[in-house]
């Protein structure tokens, strides 16, 4: 996770970056067993939904990655 | 002293289980399937793997079923999309945390996270891997222990405390620092309490704990003396 918002942070991630922390997060809230792993992530999904445009502003385009492995990552998740 | 039996609904079928059985041994006995990793017959639970988490109508929580105990009145979900993606993502998560390579490993074909993987129909990892620098302890005469295949399912720890009455193995750090350790964290070798009985070994699910002399995809693993064993001393007592 924090790997993943460091790369937003550095304007190196791309929007399936940010899809995957998203998924992440929501992942780890709701599997964990203690309380914290249930609601470290809360920070991260709070801004996702409150500030989406600025996340939005720092990724690059996904241009560069061809179609075909986004298409592909689309397909496993 | 006599069982209390409830009655609950796993996947709207209508089952009954003993109060002081798991939703997983309820599963398990009406051919239920749900995955599991850390999970083993003749073994305390753990939960921690979180593959067998099952939804529980009236909690907003994912209990897992290994340690969470059957209740009157239960109505347990095992699949779902939302739990098969969450079961799908612990997987790639598990590979992505360490060096799992299969094609060099001795456990090749006979290794259970490999079989999720498989079962699941993983075919590359969408999380980025960490690639860590592990040690690898072949000081033992008999046996060796490799960090890069662990999963810390802590079988081997309960086997060495609850069975063989040891406590040889403990898991140090926190977090993703989290390892096994011998006794005071020392090579194998040089262990005090150690038995050499391997049955932390036999119920390795990887290739983390394995016979020396094995070469790849030699490593054969037999967790069958288990439940037998722990039958067997509950009669005694």
């Amino acid at each position: 996770m924090h790997d993943l918002l460091k790369k937003v942070i550095d304007r190196n991630a791309t929007a399936s970056d940010v899809a995957l922390l998203e998924e992440l997060c929501d992942m780890v809230k709701s599997t964990s067993l203690c309380g914290l792993g249930q609601s470290s992530p809360n920070p991260v999904l709070t801004t996702l939904r409150y500030f989406r445009n600025e996340y939005e502003a720092l990724v690059v385009s996904d241009q560069s990655v061809p179609d075909m492995a986004i298409a592909d990552a689309k397909e496993t998740v | 002293m006599t069982a209390v039996v409830v009655a609950l609904k796993i996947d709207g079928r209508d089952v009954s289980g003993r109060a002081d059985e798991t939703i997983l041994d309820v599963c398990r006995e009406n051919k239920i399937p749900i995955p599991t990793l850390c999970f083993l017959e003749g073994l305390s639970g753990w939960g921690a793997c979180r593959l067998c988490l099952v939804e529980v109508k009236g909690s907003n929580k994912l209990l897992s079923s290994c340690v969470t105990k059957v209740t009157e009145g239960m109505d347990v979900t095992t699949t779902s999309p939302r739990l098969e993606k969450y079961r799908r993502m612990i997987v790639q998560m598990l590979f992505s945390e360490r060096n799992h390579v299969c094609s060099v490993c001795v456990s090749n074909g006979h290794c259970e996270l490999q079989n999720l993987a498989q079962k699941m129909e993983i075919t590359h990892i969408n999380i980025p891997y960490r690639y860590p620098k592990l040690p690898l302890d072949a000081s033992h005469d008999l046996f060796r222990l490799d960090h890069n295949r662990c999963v810390l399912c802590t079988r081997c720890v309960r086997v060495c405390d609850e069975i063989e009455g040891a406590h040889t193995w403990d898991v140090a750090g926190r977090g993703v620092e989290s390892h096994v350790i011998i006794d005071l964290d020392q090579p194998w070798a040089d262990s005090s309490s150690c038995t050499n009985c391997g049955k932390c070994v036999r119920v390795c699910p990887t290739g983390a704990l394995t016979r020396k002399g094995t070469g790849v995809a030699e490593m054969e693993k037999d967790e069958s003396f288990l439940p037998y064993l722990t039958r067997m001393r509950e009669h005694n007592t």
